[in-house]
């Protein structure tokens, strides 16, 4: 070697050394925030029609915003702490619904602008929820805007050849003046595969439309002998070998002449097979314009059709999945770089400034935002802390303001502390009976099964995380609404109901098997209450459990006796924990069914004054508790430790903690 | 030199290469796709899903095209992360983790090689004793247990730092004390060992004899000889701290490549599983060349290859 | 012996010299390599004092069954987080009412074994009696009584036949009374001391399987290689030189995690293993590396040695000199290697249950019990026993391992000295 390099060597290795050593130190500059928080994980996309979960709710919250908001509905708190959450104007004022509500209007605020300045357009909102239900783009929640006319149809791709029999029909007894919205019988938009990228399915290639005449489908393949997953292969490739014959209309000046003769033209979604006069298309798809319920008349107004009346709609309204986005930026970055910080445009009240992989998002004002006064923070860090114990460390050393989960075995010691907010969730922990069996098809045994269950101790004893014993299915707490209790822990009663309903002290009673899937949690619940329900009626009950995959089958397809199971709420309305139960309701999966209960929950839909419709549904909630075809046993709990100081975080039932609203002693000191 | 830089790089990408072909067919052969979650999405969205990770190709095909895509550096996007790409994780991962690495590994030589050189020259002293025990201790203490008493004492009773996160340099130093400590031990050990071999031979009796100052003669002419087994050490000290680091980033929730890898496992993320495991082989091939090219330089008795 | 083998002419004396250094010389006698190293080894104190250590824990790890500890699985959510204390505590069995109207009944153990025991014997009386489909029932009853209802499997995870019969003595000798807790309860009310115990034997057995493996492999595959040279030792020793390079940390983690998840364990299980012994197979196939390369070193020195040509002469085939001759004269390089390599497969061990990715529960092992510890430490209450005893036992082990180590090494090899 030569000495001249071996000389030099030990300079060179210092020089990297020292150099590697600025390289690690550069990275520990970074200035801090003025309010941060714990989210519980890294969020998985902050895209509003991708999301789907709590922890990227809080971040779209602040980042995004839409027609309307969830806010509290009052300052203060009722007795119990709670506050009551409404939607209230975000981009949009309140919207007007016409009589038979069904037709939703909603004012854009003129005020409203994106983050680069831009005004927000009701075309912005025909756009993202296009975007939402196109089948592309995979939303995972999409279908919560399937109560729009068209829109099932539109995200599930199924289209209908043109019926001219049904068009006829139609045309004699429509009387509405929205005369094309009815008349969308087989209208089909098809995109052809000419797209700028064909990844990205925005924006999208050369759009033809006109009517369905025919789908031509090759010989149906044999699925009798494959497992699930073949046959589903199998069907897949087979609608993959369909040809669709299309009557395209001509269009003039962007607009469609549906009465005009058109061309006939054939598509197919599969490349290999295009050839000649059969074109390769991307998919095809009912026709937008004409049949989904979404219309921009003017930039500022939003109109929505819906299928049926649906009270609750303007709480979907103010939940992300409906929350705009840029249609320019999705357009020139694409999904999903368009969510970097460099390239993102939101119209929340926070922007994007840098994301860390699971270390934080941080966000600092939009002055963009309508109500960009009142924000008080300048920035917002959201952490990505998977593990609650370093979260709560983390909080009691003063390194963050606000986490949202806690571990569960440290609530008895928290509880004293001044920042401990404990709240009901909108998630009811209940157990189903499978009425078709005996001996639960006899009401009078399960209401001896209900009454000698002590969810107390349940909630003290097992969960021990601060849950709230259940009576009802419906959680509490929801504007409006009260709840219809089911029978109390009694002994007794239910040694008495027992013994009516035959089985005196438990004798002569099959057995029962008490079906779970493989948790902790849920096989010591299970435990405790097979334990009462032997200390309480003397009878035998078996532990059945097995996987997430199985349980879900065993449950769909009424193979249990005993089944534990749970329900998130979508949005803060009875009615969404009672329509699973209506007979035949495909979350059923009891085998109960009710006349009088269908027809309340039926009414409760039609009915356009919103007291009346919640004494409705507390009727149907009675009738539920009274057969009891479940077994409430307890409401979740969201718990959140919240800095003292921290003002403007309120309990609620949603667990939504609006960050725009939230202030402390830190506002305004912060990063230069 | 060509040579054996040629012979590396080829061995390399076989190494890699075979890491590549086993955790991609292991994979591909267990039961249970990456999208089987928890809370069941519709089928027809799954199925989008796969369709865009081309899933349902026949083998082979999945198998080149990942395999051309990991050669051209591109690991695709993230299974999980829907906003990211694998590349993009690394890409974040990476300065924490080396910045944590290169913290540890500073501390490691400047402690080990510190105390190592003491012990020696002060042979049978107090201080031989005393740091030889502390690094016995550390290369016997598992770097996770370290960790919980560390954070333990100096976080929670002392309060000298704080819990967990990263962004300052308080957030880095006990973490990186805790990665380093065992390998300081190990360090001192060796230099120690070097030190006493060297400080035995008859070119230094002939320095002191000369009449020069004790520093001196260990600095200038005893350090470098001893050096020579810590340098060689330092390869597989660098797999070391890439798999202590795995363990530490989760105790104080550092956002590195340890803690990203280790998530993904966790979360079937296959893509980046295979990308990470793939960058981390890399990685320690390297730095075993890098070592193994130093060493080269500095043992002049090893002559030009 | 005769003067007449002395040749010439020796004086009286001379010869009585000669006879008289005969006598001492048969005195003598010479000692073999191992009685050498043990010797060199005995003068060393911290590895002695390493070595009945580590005899002590050995011991106590298989016959934990019979030392009068608690329950390692049952959990008491009353007693959650208790500090080491010296509080009395018996081996409760907590009974289901067979009547409606009866409180929870807390009996003992050996109560509950002699109603058990009671209630088989009345199976087996009406099982004389049955016949037919009847008889069948029965039978089934009474297996299921000792696969299932067995009161032991409620305290304990899963005993062997042979852990079952050490319950028993232990029951015969000690009967209800139990350690108390030295050491603390955890988060689930379970005694700490107990589990560091029961864990001993999940991790030392890691460690000696895991040996095991990479012993039988490294062996036969250095030995192999080193013994037919040539092309097929270049391409094994390549091929061993492209594993080195590899970080199998990374791989065998992403490994763990596929064998986890529930449907590869379904899998697993059809072949009649648990994921236990998998998990010890894997570890063992990584530290197979080192072994070969010594073995194959040593191998290449010795085979052109005379014995080699003498049993060759006498009709030995490849394998029996690969083995039989070659193989045992490596030994002493192979021990050295193995307190090399239990150490880091104990460690890495501990590393992957504390990471979550190795031993799950109901089983336990210390760097699962120290994975538990530190997820409850928070500043509001530092449950330092939940850390400090699993996290000292390993330690302990691991430096014994480390000093005795070190000692044999000197012992065997004292040209190795310090390496």
């Amino acid at each position: 070697m030569n000495h001249q390099v071996r000389k030099l060597f030990p300079l060179v290795a210092l020089a990297a050394l020292l150099g590697a050593l600025a390289y690690a130190v550069t990275f520990g500059t970074l200035p801090p925030a003025e309010f941060s928080f714990s989210n519980s994980d890294e969020v998985k996309t902050v895209d509003p029609a991708k999301a789907s979960g709590e922890i990227e709710n809080r971040v779209i919250n602040g980042l995004f915003e839409g027609l309307l908001r969830s806010m509290p509905a009052s300052d203060t708190p009722d007795e119990n702490g709670m506050t009551a959450m409404e939607p209230q104007p975000g981009v949009s004022e309140l919207p007007k619904i016409s009589a038979d509500g069904k037709t939703y209007t909603f004012p854009i605020r003129p005020a409203a602008k994106w983050s680069n300045g831009r005004n927000i357009t009701a075309e912005d909102f025909v756009w993202s929820w296009r975007r939402t239900l196109h089948p592309e783009t995979g939303s995972k929640y999409a279908y919560q805007l399937y109560y729009i006319q068209g829109a099932e149809a539109y995200n599930s791709a199924s289209v209908e050849p043109y019926d001219s029999e049904k068009a006829d029909s139609e045309k004699a007894d429509s009387e509405k003046a929205d005369s094309e919205k009815t008349d969308s019988n087989g209208r089909v938009e098809i995109e052809l595969a000419d797209r700028q990228d064909s990844l990205q399915p925005f924006p999208r290639g050369t759009i033809r439309r006109g009517l369905l005449t025919e789908i031509v489908k090759p010989p149906k393949p044999e699925t009798a002998g494959l497992d699930e997953e073949a046959a589903k292969d199998e069907l897949d490739l087979w609608r993959k070998k369909w040809s669709y014959i299309v009557d395209v209309k001509p269009t003039k000046d962007g607009k469609v002449d549906w009465d005009a003769k058109g061309t006939t033209e054939k598509f197919t979604t599969t490349e290999e097979l295009a050839a000649g006069d059969l074109q390769h298309a991307m998919q095809v798809l009912p026709d937008f314009e004409t049949t989904v319920g979404l219309a921009a008349p003017d930039s500022s107004t939003f109109v929505v059709t819906l299928k049926e009346r649906t009270p609750f709609f303007h709480h979907l309204v103010a939940f992300y999945t409906l929350y705009p986005v840029n249609p320019e930026c999705v357009i020139e970055h694409g999904t999903p770089k368009w969510t970097k910080a460099e390239n993102i445009v939101s119209n929340g009240p926070y922007q994007m400034e840098f994301r860390r992989v699971r270390d934080r998002i941080r966000m600092k004002r939009n002055p963009h935002y309508w109500n960009a006064a009142n924000v008080k923070f300048a920035t917002v860090d959201a952490l990505a802390v998977k593990s609650n114990t370093a979260a709560l460390n983390m909080y009691l050393n003063d390194e963050v303001d606000w986490i949202t989960e806690i571990p569960k075995v440290m609530v008895p010691e928290l509880q004293k502390d001044p920042g401990y907010r404990a709240a009901p969730a909108l998630i009811t922990y209940f157990y189903r009976l499978n009425v078709t069996r005996v001996p639960l098809n006899n009401v009078k045994v399960r209401q001896a099964l209900n009454a000698a269950i002590d969810k107390k101790q349940i909630c003290e004893r097992v969960t021990k995380a601060g849950e709230t014993p259940a009576r009802s299915l419906v959680p509490p707490g929801m504007l409006g609404y009260t709840i219809a209790p089911c029978g109390e822990y009694n002994p007794e009663r239910a040694r008495e109901l027992l013994a009516e309903a035959g089985y005196p002290g438990g004798k002569g009673l099959p057995k029962i098997e008490l079906l779970y899937n493989t948790n902790d949690n849920h096989r010591a619940i299970a435990e405790v209450i097979t334990r009462q329900w032997q200390q309480n009626l003397g009878i035998r009950v078996e532990l059945a459990n097995v996987e997430w995959g199985v349980y879900l089958d065993r449950q769909q397809t009424l193979d249990y006796t005993v089944c534990r199971a749970g329900w998130i709420g979508d949005y803060p309305d009875p009615n969404t924990f009672l329509d699973m139960f209506v007979t035949g309701g495909g979350q059923n999966e009891t085998g109960w069914g009710n006349p009088e209960y269908d027809g309340l929950i039926e009414s409760a839909g039609k009915e356009a004054d919103p007291k009346t419709r919640m004494e409705i549904l507390h009727r149907a909630e009675t009738i539920l508790m009274e057969e009891l075809p479940i077994l409430p046993i307890y409401y979740y709990v969201s718990i959140n430790m919240v800095r003292p100081e921290v003002t403007g975080f309120s309990n609620n039932i949603l667990d939504r903690h609006p960050l725009h609203i939230l202030n402390s002693p830190n506002a305004g000191k912060g990063t230069p | 030199m060509i040579r054996l830089l040629l012979d590396r790089i080829v061995t390399m990408a076989i190494t890699l290469w075979v890491v590549f072909t086993i955790t991609f067919f292991l994979v591909r052969f267990t039961p249970g796709g990456p999208f089987m979650e928890e809370k069941p999405i519709p089928d027809a969205i799954r199925r989008t899903i796969e369709a865009k990770f081309h899933m349902h190709d026949p083998l082979w095909k999945q198998y080149s095209r990942h395999l051309w895509n990991t050669a051209c550096l591109d690991f695709g996007p993230s299974y999980k992360m829907e906003d990211y790409t694998v590349n993009e994780i690394i890409a974040e991962g990476f300065p924490v983790s080396a910045s944590l690495g290169i913290f540890a590994m500073v501390f490691a030589i400047i402690l080990g090689v510190t105390s190592g050189v003491v012990s020696a020259v002060r042979r049978y002293s107090a201080y031989d004793y005393g740091f030889m025990t502390v690094a016995i201790l550390g290369i016997a203490v598992p770097n996770f247990v370290l960790g919980s008493l560390a954070i333990i004492l100096f976080v929670f009773i002392l309060g000298w730092f704080p819990a967990a996160g990263w962004g300052t340099l308080q957030q880095i130093i006990l973490p990186a004390i805790c990665l380093g400590l065992p390998f300081a031990g190990y360090i001192a050990r060796l230099t120690r060992t070097g030190m006493l071999e060297v400080l035995n031979q008859d070119y230094i009796r002939t320095a002191y004899a000369k009449g020069l100052a004790p520093v001196n003669v260990i600095m200038k002419h005893a350090l470098r000889g001893a050096l020579l087994p810590v340098v060689s050490y330092l390869g597989p000290a660098t797999a070391g701290i890439l798999s202590g680091s795995l363990v530490l980033e989760r105790i104080f929730v550092l956002p590195g490549m340890g803690s990203h890898f280790l998530e993904g496992a966790f979360q079937r993320d296959y893509v980046l599983v295979m990308g990470m495991v793939m960058v981390y082989t890399a990685l320690v091939f390297v730095m075993n060349s890098l070592v193994d090219l130093s060493y080269a330089i500095i043992d002049p008795r090893i002559g030009s290859r | 012996m005769s003067s007449k083998s002395i040749p010439g002419n020796i004086s009286a004396d001379d010869q009585a010299r000669y006879e008289q250094l005969l006598a001492e010389s048969s005195n003598i006698k010479g000692t073999s390599q191992w009685q050498d190293a043990m010797k060199r080894l005995r003068r060393d104190r911290a590895a002695m004092i390493s070595f009945y250590f580590l005899i002590a824990t050995c011991l106590s790890a298989i016959f934990a069954p019979v030392l009068p500890l608690q329950s390692p699985v049952v959990q008491n959510l009353n007693n959650q987080f208790k500090p080491p204390s010296r509080k009395p505590v018996s081996l409760i069995f907590f009974e289901a009412a067979k009547e409606s109207k009866e409180e929870l009944k807390q009996i003992g153990l050996v109560q509950k074994l002699r109603e058990f025991n009671e209630e088989v014997v009345a199976i087996r009386d009406e099982l004389k009696l049955a016949s037919g489909d009847e008889r069948k029932k029965l039978q089934t009853e009474l297996n299921n009584k000792y696969e299932i209802d067995h009161p032991f499997f409620k305290v304990w995870n899963q005993p062997g036949w042979l852990t079952r019969q050490m319950i028993h003595i232990r029951l015969l000798v000690f009967g209800d009374y139990c350690i108390p807790s030295l050491c603390g309860t955890d988060e689930l009310g379970r005694d700490v001391l107990s589990r560091v115990f029961w864990g001993s034997r999940v991790s030392l057995m890691a460690g000696i399987i895991a040996t095991l493996v990479s012993l039988v492999i490294g062996v036969s595959y250095g030995a192999i290689s080193g013994y037919y040279g040539g092309f097929v030792d270049a391409v094994m020793m390549r091929i061993v030189d492209i594993l080195y390079s590899i970080p199998f940390i990374f791989i065998v983690i992403f490994v763990m995690t596929l064998i986890s998840q529930e449907k590869v364990q379904a899998w697993i299980e059809s072949y009649g293993l648990n994921q236990l012994t998998v998990f010890y197979l894997i570890i063992g196939l990584i530290y197979w590396l080192t072994m070969a390369r010594v073995v194959r070193g040593q191998i290449l020195s010795l085979k052109n040695e005379q014995f080699v040509d003498a049993a060759r002469v006498v009709g030995a085939d490849n394998f029996r000199i690969i083995f039989r001759h070659l193989v045992p004269n490596t030994m002493g390089i192979v021990i050295v290697y193995l307190t090399l390599t239990i150490p880091a497969v104990m460690r890495f061990e501990a590393f992957l249950s504390f990471l979550g990715v190795g031993v799950a529960p109901p089983d336990v092992s210390w760097g699962l019990l120290v994975n538990e510890g530190i997820r409850v430490i928070t500043p509001v209450r530092i449950y330092w026993w939940l850390v400090l005893f699993p996290g000292l036992t390993l330690t302990l082990t691991l430096l014994a391992l480390n000093f005795l180590g070190d000692g044999l090494r000197d012992a065997l090899d004292p040209r190795m000295k310090n390496k």
